[in-house]
């Protein structure tokens, strides 16, 4: 059984990702340790909303590129979000690590979870949980390959701890 | 001083010059590099304030052989002002960053910007990897290369005098052009449909 810290950077190299932007995170530190050591190009971002900006630039270079922020840096970058990547149609693929739910073992930042489930819940992005899914196999490559049938961003919801023995 | 379209002409014949790729912020810069006539090889920014260095540094790794200008409103830049560090941190060598400093926001009826408390030259003090500065007039003659160095020219332009022309593409439609001009590089996969 391999757990999501196992086999997070072989889906993105199996999903072609060539560039990965993100602010770290509890649950993402373990799979940015692990991207730093793969071929694929990771860039650390000051801020959250950079991390679109990005991604954007190389997803227009023709690149699979990746975001990978928390829930609340999600919902500081909103408009970035809104007006760039929703708006120019941009198939891109953006993990946000949700924290603040029932099973966060930390038991904090309910409101930054409350806040992204209702964020999720009324607008129209695609959007879905990784738990939920956890059995599909790999889910990058499929949230690319939605992302680019529908040319529109897919969100993967990182509602567990990559550490965590699941398998995925 | 030059009026904005102007300093930015200079840079588009320059860019056109060395084969660069163009990032336009949103506002002022995307309606007058427009203006100043269309080339495939810009990418114009629509939305928000401020990305042109991120989407640049993004296009600029993307596209490692190419030079690639980012041309920003000084209004815009200090909304993302960290994007100096992040780029800094990368130190792509293909990257220039241009800031045309009029010190107002120039689509609200001159509205002043903070931005005017930038030195934006002493700035780069702080930030080593920026390898070289230059400020733009109308003499200059600048160039743009793959592996200059990260850079940043400063230009201070007039507020505009008038208003620009109707810009006439939506957000997908520079995606998709930018997109396939780009691909013609070998490292770049093919987009659906």
């Amino acid at each position: 059984m391999s757990s999501l810290q196992d086999q997070f950077v072989p889906y993105c190299e199996a999903a072609g990702v060539k560039l990965v932007t993100s602010v770290p995170d509890g649950y993402l530190a373990p799979l940015i340790d692990n991207l730093a050591k793969s071929d694929i190009r990771h860039v650390s971002a000051a801020r959250e909303e950079e991390c679109f900006g990005i991604a954007s630039g190389a997803i227009m270079s023709g690149q699979r590129a990746m975001v990978m922020i928390q829930n609340s840096g999600f919902l500081n970058s909103i408009g970035c979000f809104a007006t760039l990547c929703m708006n120019y149609n941009l198939p891109l693929v953006v993990v946000v690590a949700h924290r603040g739910n029932f099973f966060d073992r930390n038991g904090y930042d309910t409101e930054k979870y409350r806040f992204f489930e209702s964020f999720m819940k009324h607008t129209e992005c695609f959007a879905l949980s990784w738990y939920a899914y956890r059995q599909e196999g790999n889910l990058i490559t499929k949230a690319f390959e939605h992302a680019e049938a529908a040319r529109e961003p897919v969100i993967l919801s990182l509602d567990f701890s990559p550490t965590d023995d699941i398998a995925c | 001083m030059l009026e904005q379209i102007d300093a930015i002409n200079i840079l588009a014949r320059a860019a056109q010059q060395s084969g660069a790729l163009v990032v336009s912020e949103i506002g002022s810069q995307t309606t007058w590099l427009h203006e100043t006539g269309d080339h495939e090889s810009y990418l114009y920014l629509s939305g928000p304030m401020g990305m042109a260095p991120s989407v640049a540094l993004g296009v600029a790794l993307a596209n490692p052989d190419k030079p690639v200008l980012a041309i920003c409103g000084d209004g815009a830049l200090v909304m993302n002002f960290s994007a100096l560090v992040t780029a800094a941190n990368e130190a792509p060598q293909n990257l220039t960053l241009a800031v045309m400093d009029n010190g107002v926001y120039d689509f609200t009826g001159k509205v002043p910007s903070p931005s005017v408390a930038v030195d934006w030259k002493n700035l780069l003090g702080g930030l080593p990897a920026f390898a070289r500065y230059s400020e733009l007039d109308e003499s200059s003659a600048p160039q743009f290369s793959a592996t200059g160095g990260l850079s940043l020219i400063y230009a201070k332009v007039k507020p505009a005098s008038r208003k620009p022309k109707k810009f006439p593409f939506t957000a997908p439609e520079i995606y998709a052009r930018f997109c396939k001009y780009v691909e013609k590089y070998p490292h770049h996969i093919a987009l659906q449909g």
